[in-house]
C-alpha cells in the first residue's frame, strides 16, 4: 500500500489494517506526521508536534500487537488533543502567551485512558486562547479552515476541527463550554461529541467554567467517537463530577439503526436563524432518517432563547474567577479580547449569575419534558463558516457598526447549560463557492450517548458527506 | 414547564410597540437607547472601590465601559425573564439520569 493513502483511511479501516498486521502503527503514525509536516504551515492547527515521542509510542504499540496483546480499536491509532489538556512532560500552552512555556508534570485522565487503550499522541492542537479568545493575538496565530483557508474553523477547538478536516489526525479531543467542540465540527465537516456532563473526567483540563466545561471526542467518523468515548468515559477519583454511571458497549449502538427511534424536531427557536442551505440540509437529513424508520415528533423548548445569554454570563463569571491571579499579574499577555471579557465580567452582578443558574434549572426541566416525547432531538449544527476575524477587529467583542442582540449560542449552549449530550455530524455542503460544510446536531438523554451513535452512524452510513476532502495541497 | 415571558415589556416588545405606533428603524433604536441605563467610566471606577480584586487603569476602564454596555444589553433578555419563586439554582451541577 502506498503510505500517503493511509491518512485517508477511516479509523475503523486503519484499526482493521493494524489488527491484521497489514500495516504497522509506525507506518500509520509516520504517514500522519508526514502530512502534518507538509501541510500544517498553511492550516496552523498544531502548536506542538511530537514526532520522536509519537514514533516511540507507535513502536511500542507495534511490539504489543506483534506479541499478541492487541488492545482494541484505538490501538496504534494517532490522536492529538487540544492544547488545553495536560499531558505529562509536554507543553500545555492553553494557546496563550500567559502559559506558553507551561510543561505539565501530570497527565489528564482522558489522555491517560487513551494512552492506556494504545492510542498514539502525535502532538497538541491549536485553540482559541484558554478556550475563549480570538486566537488571532494569542501568540500562536489562528488555525485556518482547510475547506477555505480564509475561513474560520470556529472555536475554541479550532485546531482540532482543522486538523481532522485536513487529515492530519483521525482522532482528537476538544473541549466544549458553550459549543467549542460542536462549532468546529460544524465549520470543518467532522464529528464532534459533547457527552453528558459527568460522563468523562475533567481532571487535567484547564478550566474555563467548572460547571459548563466538557472534554470530548472529535473525529472523522461516528464510530471513532464511539470508540474514543468507550475509552475515555467513567468515574475518576480526581474529579468528583465524573459520575459512577455504567458505560455501555457503544459498538453495539453503531449497528442498531434508527427503526422505531423517536426524533424530536423543535418547533421553536432552533431553526429560527438557520441559513437557508443549513435548514434545507438538516430537514433533508431528518427526512432520510424518517425513511429509515425513525418516528418524527414535534417538540418545543419554551425558553431555549435564554440559553445563550445566561450561559455566557455563567462562563464569563466563572472564567473571570478562575483567571483572577493571572489577570492581576500578567494582564498584558492575554489576548486583548479575553482580557476585555474577563475584566468586564468582574462587573456582572452576582444576581445575574445566580439568576442564570436558576434559568439552568428551568432549561433542564424543559429538556426532561422534551425527552419524554423523543429519544433524540435534531437541530441545525450551526451556520456555514464565516471568514476569519481580521487582526484589527479580533481584539474586541465590540465591532464597528454592530448592535447588541441576545447572544445566539442557544443551539449549542443549551447542551452545556443542561449537561445533556449532543453530537454534531456533517449533513451537506454549501452549493456555491466557497464550498463549506453543513451539519446537523443531535441531542440525547443524559448518559444516553448510545442513542447519538445509533442515529449518527445510521445517517453517516447512508450519506457520503464525510468522505469529501478539502482542496488542500502543498 | 414554565412559559416564556414574551409578553412582558422586553426590548423586543418595546420595539414591537414602537413599530405599531409607526416608530421604526433608527428612530426606534434611539428611543430604546435613551431609555437604557448607561455605563460610564466614573460608575465603573466607583464600583471598583467595592469590587476590588483586579485593578483597572483609566485606559482599561474605557475598554470595559464600551464592552460592558454591550454585554448588559445582550443580557437584558435574562434580566427581563421572571423566574418563579420555586426554582432553585443549580450550584452543584449534576444532571439527573433520565431514568433515575
Amino acid at each position: 500500500m502506498a503510505i500517503p493513502d493511509l491518512v485517508f483511511k477511516t479509523g475503523p479501516e486503519l484499526s482493521a489494517l493494524i489488527k491484521s498486521k497489514q500495516v504497522s502503527p509506525v507506518e500509520v503514525t509516520q504517514a500522519f506526521l508526514d502530512r502534518v509536516a507538509a501541510l500544517d504551515k498553511k492550516v496552523n492547527s498544531f502548536i506542538t508536534v511530537l514526532p520522536d515521542y509519537a514514533l516511540a509510542r507507535a513502536k511500542q504499540a507495534e511490539q504489543e500487537i506483534a506479541a499478541g496483546r492487541y488492545k482494541g480499536a484505538l490501538h496504534g491509532l494517532p490522536y492529538a488533543p487540544k492544547d488545553i489538556i495536560a499531558t505529562k512532560g509536554h507543553k500545555t500552552t492553553n494557546g496563550s502567551k500567559v502559559t506558553a512555556n507551561n510543561v505539565t508534570n501530570y497527565e489528564s485522565t482522558i489522555t491517560q485512558r487513551l494512552n492506556d487503550a494504545g492510542a498514539v499522541m502525535i502532538g497538541k492542537l491549536n485553540l482559541l486562547e484558554f478556550a475563549m479568545g480570538s486566537g488571532v493575538h494569542s501568540g500562536f496565530g489562528p488555525a485556518r479552515n482547510p475547506w477555505d483557508l480564509a475561513y474560520s474553523p470556529a472555536g475554541s477547538s479550532s485546531g482540532s476541527g482543522a486538523a481532522l478536516a485536513a487529515y492530519f489526525t483521525p482522532l482528537s479531543i476538544g473541549t466544549d463550554t458553550g459549543g467549542s467542540i460542536r462549532g468546529p465540527a460544524n465549520n470543518c465537516g467532522i464529528v464532534g461529541l459533547k457527552q453528558t456532563y459527568g460522563r468523562c473526567s475533567r481532571y487535567g483540563v484547564s478550566t474555563l467554567s467548572w460547571t459548563l466545561d466538557h472534554a470530548g471526542p472529535m473525529t472523522k467518523r461516528v464510530a471513532d467517537a464511539a470508540h474514543m468515548l468507550q475509552a475515555m468515559a467513567g468515574a475518576d477519583p480526581h474529579d468528583a463530577t465524573a459520575a459512577s454511571v455504567p458505560v455501555p458497549n457503544y459498538a453495539q449502538a453503531l449497528t442498531q439503526g434508527v427503526k422505531g427511534l423517536r426524533i424530536g424536531v423543535p418547533t421553536n427557536y432552533f431553526f429560527d436563524d438557520a441559513h437557508p442551505e443549513t435548514n434545507k440540509a438538516v430537514r433533508a437529513a431528518i427526512d432520510l432518517l424518517k425513511g429509515q424508520g425513525a418516528q418524527i415528533v414535534e417538540v418545543k423548548v419554551p425558553n431555549a432563547n435564554l440559553a445563550g445569554s445566561a450561559g455566557w454570563i455563567i462562563a464569563m463569571v466563572e472564567g473571570a474567577c478562575y483567571h483572577e491571579q493571572r489577570l492581576k499579574n500578567t494582564p498584558e499577555l492575554f489576548d486583548p479580547v479575553i482580557r476585555e471579557r474577563l475584566e468586564t465580567a468582574r462587573f456582572y452582578p452576582a444576581t445575574d449569575y445566580v439568576k442564570s443558574m436558576r434559568i439552568r434549572t428551568i432549561l433542564m426541566e424543559e429538556l426532561r419534558q422534551v425527552f419524554t416525547q423523543c429519544d433524540v432531538m435534531a437541530v441545525p449544527g450551526g451556520n456555514p463558516a464565516g471568514k476569519l476575524d481580521p487582526p484589527e477587529t479580533a481584539g474586541s467583542d465590540v465591532k464597528p457598526g454592530s448592535t447588541a442582540s441576545p447572544y445566539r449560542g442557544g443551539n449549542t449552549f443549551i447542551g452545556n447549560m443542561t449537561g445533556y449530550p449532543a453530537m454534531t455530524i456533517p449533513c451537506g455542503f454549501t452549493s456555491s463557492a466557497p464550498t463549506l460544510p453543513l451539519s446537523i446536531q443531535f441531542y440525547g438523554k443524559p448518559y444516553d450517548e448510545a442513542a447519538l451513535f445509533r442515529v449518527g452512524q445510521a445517517y453517516e452510513a447512508a450519506t457520503d458527506w464525510h468522505t469529501r476532502r478539502p482542496p488542500l495541497s502543498a | 414547564m414554565h412559559e416564556s415571558n414574551d409578553r412582558r415589556l422586553t426590548r423586543r416588545r418595546i420595539i414591537q410597540l414602537l413599530a405599531a405606533a409607526g416608530v421604526t428603524g433608527p428612530a426606534a433604536l434611539e428611543v430604546i437607547a435613551q431609555s437604557k441605563t448607561r455605563v460610564t467610566k466614573d460608575i465603573l471606577k466607583q464600583s471598583l472601590q467595592v469590587i476590588g480584586g483586579v485593578p483597572l487603569s483609566d485606559e482599561r476602564l474605557a475598554v470595559a465601559e464600551t464592552a460592558l454596555q454591550r454585554n448588559l444589553d445582550t443580557f437584558q433578555i435574562v434580566r427581563d425573564f421572571v423566574v418563579p419563586d420555586n426554582i432553585e439554582p443549580a450550584p452543584i451541577f449534576v444532571p439527573t439520569r433520565h431514568d433515575a
